[in-house]
């Protein structure tokens, strides 16, 4: 089975980075230092992106309930919305609905027993008794041949009757464009209130509220690549090997940093500049670490987070970072992480994700200091397709 | 390395790629294992032995290596990056990730007329995903 891998691409403008696409995400982290968050946080805070958090549901409901004409008509024919079941991957079922089509990852008897049109998973299947473990089905609710009343339509509504029937957890979030730019203004919601859908209503809506936490004395590295280092080319000389691995190294060591950063209770032991430990214990070092500690400040969200959302949440930092004049721009730099469930079977692109051999899922960014541009890494688990 | 144009820029001028890497089977793994004692500690109570310090995470995480994988499996390194109460997080060598996941997962051991034994909690080629899948479980209650 192939093994985990980590895309890493470095972005010096005028390249562009390819944008962030993952579609269900459940947390998103800024880091900043405090000093350059002090600055900015006013603007920050009030900046388009976090005046209008992404709103979500916590829906408890069988899956037939998105056949209803209301619920079928407001977000699945028209409209744009993210649902997503709960589920261990490759263990249990698990359905998924984004950009319209409706995704199952569902085992054996489940499959055969619900009739609908589905092959066996890419992943999670063996050989010989694993062979036929797993089966995707890959619905597209917004073809013309989904209709209420529609042959495939029915098919698919006697599936939820009979097998499907059990009421699951879901999380459910409406991305369509008049929602978005609502944000509860009088005789929008008005309008909206008339087509929302029942089940949504008996259920609270879910705004993300951005908590920020500071962290002082923690250790911090200069976030600059090692001398001579680079990620391609320079020839095949046992020098220009090294400096290719240095970096490989390098950046390996930052993403380790940042995710020290974001443990659940505080940065690690580790990062704390006044304790140390005996090398015997843990030989984790922060490498081409500044002199003195750092206080770092980080921002939390956490939702069913769009990805579009979260792009433009990035960009309005970006700007404001842009904005500042007086930090020396050595000690700017932001991060973003951005985690995205990893539960999930499917990939926006509509590949499939392995259960087995995941090792979780998400995308960080990283504003460099001062010209260096910004560093993005995707992990993807072994054996996806 | 984006080359010198003298000239004024074509109409349709090709930004230059994002350099791009892919890095698999690095350096480390990381590992979120939970330590459980039977019968459990109260942490009401001010125990001297709750939460269990660094010294009693390493000596019991080599006991279960040695047992399971002798000489060898003692010598694994292990960094013990930060502990939360009942739960810490490790760093290993990668290439080790599957025998230290077995090790620890099968030990049972005994202190102090408690038993002990750990809980793989995650384990994981990187550190970020650890953090991640962790915080999935929140966002479902």
């Amino acid at each position: 089975m192939p093994s985990p891998k980590c895309f890493v691409s470095l972005v010096k403008p005028p390249a562009k980075r390819k944008p962030f696409v993952n579609a269900f995400n459940h947390r998103i982290d800024l880091l900043l230092p405090t000093d350059v968050y002090d600055i900015i946080s006013q603007s920050l805070l009030s900046c388009p992106s976090l005046a209008a958090p992404p709103v979500y549901h916590r829906l408890v409901m069988p899956l037939g309930e998105i056949l209803e004409p209301t619920f079928f008509n407001t977000h699945i024919k028209s409209g744009n919305i993210l649902l997503l079941s709960r589920g261990r991957l490759d263990v249990e079922n698990i359905i998924c609905l984004s950009d319209g089509v409706l995704r199952m990852n569902l085992d054996t008897e489940t499959y055969e027993r619900a009739g609908l049109q589905g092959q066996p998973a890419k992943c999670g299947n063996g050989s010989g008794a694993m062979k036929r473990r797993r089966f995707v089905v890959e619905l597209n609710l917004r073809s013309p041949s989904y209709l209420t009343g529609s042959k495939s339509f029915n098919r698919l509504k006697r599936a939820c009757e009979n097998v499907l029937n059990q009421p699951q957890v879901f999380l459910f979030a409406d991305l369509s464009p008049s929602k978005l730019s609502s944000s509860g203004s009088g005789s929008s919601a008005a309008d909206s209130a008339a087509a929302i859908p029942e089940i949504i209503t008996k259920f609270p809506v879910r705004t993300p509220v951005p908590v920020v936490e500071t962290f002082t004395d923690v250790r911090i590295p200069a976030f600059r690549a090692p001398t001579n280092s680079r990620p391609h080319g320079g020839g095949k000389s046992e020098e220009a090997n090294y400096n290719r691995g240095i970096w490989r190294d390098w950046v390996m060591e930052i993403h380790e940093y940042l995710s020290l950063l974001l443990l659940p209770s505080g940065p690690a032991d580790r990062l704390r500049a006044t304790t140390s430990v005996d090398p015997y214990l843990s030989t984790y070092a922060v490498d081409d670490e500044l002199e003195s500690p750092s206080t770092v400040t980080k921002l939390q969200l956490v939702g069913l987070i769009p990805a579009k959302w979260a792009e433009a949440f990035w960009e309005n930092m970006e700007r404001l970072l842009e904005s500042l004049t007086e930090e020396k721009p050595e000690t700017v730099w932001a991060a973003m992480v951005i985690h995205g469930f990893d539960d999930v079977p499917f990939e926006p692109t509509g590949k499939q994700r392995a259960g087995l051999d995941a090792c979780g899922n998400a995308y960080s960014i990283l504003k460099l200091p001062g010209e260096g541009g910004a560093m993005t890494w995707e992990i993807v688990g072994g054996g996806n397709e | 390395m984006p080359a010198e144009n003298p000239l004024p820029p074509a109409k349709r001028q090709k930004l230059p790629p994002p350099e791009q890497v892919t890095i698999r089977e690095h350096d480390w793994a990381y590992a979120n294992l939970q330590i459980l004692y039977d019968p459990p500690y109260d942490p009401a109570k001010n125990d001297a032995a709750w939460p269990p310090d660094i010294l009693t995470w390493r000596t019991t995480l080599t006991t279960a290596l040695t047992q399971f994988l002798g000489l060898s499996g003692a010598a694994i390194g292990i960094d013990i990056l930060h502990l939360d109460r009942d739960e810490a997080w490790l760093r290993i060598p990668r290439a080790e990730k599957q025998r230290f996941q077995a090790a620890v997962s099968g030990y049972l051991g005994s202190t102090d007329g408690r038993s002990i034994g750990f809980r793989v909690l995650g384990i994981s080629d990187f550190l970020m995903g650890l953090v991640s899948k962790k915080a999935e479980t929140s966002i479902w209650d």
